[in-house]
């Protein structure tokens, strides 16, 4: 039962990641999906962080954790979705989608 | 293990409610405190996370609405009121429901919701659309003035060797710093080791880089936003125009990596650049990794209930060890006895330590009781908490929960007045109620009083009559009448409110604190209020007993209620007048056990009396002699010696024989009644 969750999470996870990563790779991410994305982003990071460590997802959930403290701010106003910190976060979600790939390969085996 | 999971998540959930209904209860009271908005926000939003992740769909889709009203409140788009936090408190009774219960498959059931979803949609149509806040437009355009001139950084980017463990590539920060402007990187390279010591998941460069650009310093430190926790980061403005590759710059750069010494601003204050500016000291961000330290844990309440079971048979085991030590004269096996009887006692106090929980946890639902209930009775009540971390037994705390609720619902419909009334009466239009516990000995009291209309002992004395439970012609002093209230189908309310006035009241919280060891008195004064005491003990399983024997057995008697304990002539007890002896010229009351336990007289020369308390009343208890200290692990007594009086428990002896613990407050009491009815 947990293998059917940890692959049913890794799953759904992974490809969430590859979306926002896909909007995130436009030449220039329009200011008005700026809230969208904002929400998107923490709110799978969050999860990524809050469920990762029970499946064995250690590393990726840490640097979701990352993610997610920078879009709370973001969500709270504190901080400005800027383009460098949208190239950072594309920058960052690949390697978590990396991260992910590679921890759910050592679960495997 | 789902199921595990699942459990775990409804655990946690838990502590989420509860913390959202402290929080809530606090907003009510500060209700701009943005603080607490935004810790009910989280709660919800961590509620539907998880609720989604585990299943709770229904959870999940409920809390989200919830989540939006508090997200719009954290943007002043809506102001919280009294109706949003009623609103909410009721909606936390639903989440506690589906936290049960899960997803719900009853068809009205899911009505309900839907109805309650609507309501909660309403406030945000009911709203008007919100201004903008003036903040954000400053913030942008202090981003766009810094954007006229070029200015010269310097960055020191000192990663951990862990850096590259989470998939950081420094080469790619180095790149994008590149792109702000003109830069140049030095990289310190004398802490890599030699190739066979190299370990390569490990980061052993230092990088400095100097960059003139036009973006602002949070522009830069947005670079390493994904990597600060694995770093120190300082960036430093060293110079107002574009300084690099200037020879002196060059020269400075050479010398840095000739010594592996880190260039400082301050290096850069020597050039004939004359706009050179250092970043103000508290600008300057260092990032430091913080250790995470595991401060607490959570172990299911059976595995502790566990624990300090094994720990009472240890207490046993070691009583029948102490015993074998004694009689067979070893003086080896009497140190290791010795030593072992000092650790099992640190060992049992430390599990009854881990077994406390504070009394905190349980007052959020008496605080809510209060609310709820005076709103629902138009009064207006204020709760006040006096000792809420004072730390009890759990199952003490379990045991307590429904008898002080009792307490609380009589004090709320009987005790407390309407506004207007104490208004007449001269009184604050707001009642108040105190909820005090604190630390007495070895017991903990619990009081609550309220300044309310307090207990008329004349018409108690003449509703116990009608209800033929005392004589017309009984004389009864005010305290004898208040304990009146705790006999069976005694209720002096006229008519059964939902509240309380079933006449099944206090003589079940009575009951109820006494299967705890613990008793309840009552006071009352007309027209200033009622105080109603509950003496509690410490904890229930190991308790520090005296050990007695009367005949051919032996009895415990709990050393918290012991005050003294006095050798006497059993002629003296004899020649008594209504089991009254003169002690120190005082007459003293007593109770002779072998009496109590229909043992023949006393044939001794000498009796000892143990003298008891319990509330205020004292007496002397009759023993034939005191044997000792002995700490005794209480077992129940099993259902059927459950209806006898006196005898609390019974503890298992080192030689395997029974004793039984007396439950000295009854004891009393029925030495009382022998009195009132003799």
């Amino acid at each position: 039962m947990l293998a059917e969750i940890k692959k049913q999470f890794y799953e759904t996870t992974v490809k969430e990641l590859e979306d926002i990563n896909i909007k995130l790779s436009h030449e220039e991410v329009p200011v008005e999906d700026h809230p969208v994305l904002t929400e998107q982003i923490f709110t799978l990071t969050h999860q990524i962080s809050g469920t990762g460590p029970m499946l064995g997802f250690d590393g990726a959930s840490k640097l979701s954790r990352k993610l997610e403290r920078t879009f709370y701010d973001i969500r709270a106003g504190q901080r400005n979705l800027t383009p460098q910190l949208i190239w950072q976060t594309k920058r960052a979600i690949e390697v978590l989608i990396q991260t992910f790939v590679e921890e759910n390969s050592i679960q495997r085996q | 293990m789902i199921d595990k999971f699942k459990a775990k998540f409804v655990e946690e959930s838990m502590d989420n409610v509860h913390d959202l209904e402290e929080a809530l209860f606090l907003l009510e009271k500060d209700m701009n405190n943005k603080e607490l908005i935004e810790r009910i926000f989280r709660a919800m939003h961590s509620l539907k996370g998880g609720g989604a992740m585990f299943g709770f769909n229904h959870l999940s889709e409920f809390t989200h609405h919830l989540e939006t009203i508090f997200d719009w409140v954290r943007g002043n788009k809506l102001a919280v009121s009294t109706d949003l936090i009623s609103l909410t408190f009721s909606a936390i009774d639903h989440i506690n429901h589906l936290l049960k219960t899960g997803d719900l498959t009853n068809d009205e059931e899911i009505a309900d919701q839907k109805a309650f979803i609507q309501r909660v949609q309403a406030f945000l149509t009911l709203t008007d659309s919100p201004a903008q806040k003036a903040g954000m437009t400053s913030v942008e355009a202090s981003g766009a003035e810094a954007a006229i001139a070029t200015k010269t950084y310097l960055i020191s980017f000192i990663p951990q060797p862990e850096l590259l463990q989470n998939g950081t590539n420094p080469l790619y920060l180095m790149d994008d710093i590149h792109a702000l402007g003109q830069a140049v990187s030095i990289a310190y390279t004398h802490k890599v080791p030699s190739l066979d010591l190299i370990d390569n998941t490990s980061n052993y460069c230092i990088w400095q880089i100097l960059v003139n650009t036009a973006e602002s310093v949070n522009e830069i430190k947005d670079v390493f936003i994904f990597v600060e926790d694995e770093c120190e980061l300082h960036v430093d403005q060293i110079a107002e125009t574009n300084i690099i590759g200037k020879p002196e710059i060059n020269v400075l750069i050479e010398k840095a990596l000739q010594h592996n010494l880190l260039l400082t601003p301050d290096d850069f204050k020597s050039g004939d650049w004359n706009k050179v500016q250092t970043k103000e000291p508290e600008e300057k961000k260092k990032v430091v990794v913080k250790e995470h330290k595991i401060s607490s844990i959570r172990v299911t309440s059976h595995k502790i209930d566990e624990l300090v079971t094994l720990v009472s048979e240890l207490v046993t085991i070691q009583a029948q060890l102490s015993l074998y030590a004694e009689n067979h004269d070893d003086p080896v096996i009497g140190a290791l006895t010795e030593n072992i009887q000092k650790l099992s006692r640190q060992l049992r106090e430390n599990a009854f330590d881990i077994s406390l929980i504070p009394l905190q946890s349980e007052l959020m639902r008496f605080q809510r009781l209060v609310r709820d209930l005076s709103k629902e009775q138009n009064k207006d009540i204020d709760f006040v908490i006096e000792g809420g971390d004072l730390e009890l037994d759990k199952n003490i705390i379990e045991n307590l929960t429904d008898p002080l609720l009792h307490i609380l619902r009589n004090s709320i419909d009987h005790g407390i007045e309407l506004p207007e009334e104490r208004i007449a009466k001269g009184k604050s239009p707001k009642g108040t109620i105190l909820f005090k516990a604190f630390h007495s000995g070895a017991n903990v009291i619990v009081e609550i009083s309220d300044d309310g209309k307090g207990m008329d002992t004349e018409y108690i004395r003449q509703k116990a009559i009608s209800k033929g439970i005392i004589e017309a012609d009984a004389v009864l002093n005010e305290k004898e009448i208040l304990e009146l209230l705790f006999v069976s189908g005694f209720s002096t309310r006229d008519t059964v409110s939902d509240v309380s006035g079933r006449g099944v009241g206090m003589d079940v919280v009575r009951r109820k604190i006494a299967n705890i060891r613990g008793e309840v008195t009552i006071e009352s004064q007309v027209g200033k209020g009622t105080l109603i005491s509950i003496r509690l003990p410490l904890t229930l399983s190991i308790i520090d007993g005296l050990l007695v024997k009367v005949a051919d057995n032996q009895y415990v008697i709990p050393i918290s209620s012991i005050d003294k304990i006095y050798a006497l002539d059993p002629a003296q007890i004899k020649q008594s007048f209504n089991n009254v002896v003169i002690i120190d010229k005082e007459q003293v009351p007593f109770i002779d056990l072998r009496k109590v336990f229909n043992e023949p007289q006393h044939q001794t020369d000498i009796v000892q009396m143990v003298m008891v308390k319990s509330e205020d009343k004292k007496s002397g208890v009759i023993v034939d002699n005191v044997v000792g200290e002995y700490q005794t692990v209480v077992k129940p007594l099993g259902r059927y010696l459950k209806k006898q009086e006196i005898i609390s428990g019974a503890s298992i002896m080192g030689d395997g024989t029974i004793s039984m613990v007396i439950d000295t407050s009854r004891l009393l009491q029925s030495r009382k009644n022998i009195k009132v009815t003799g």
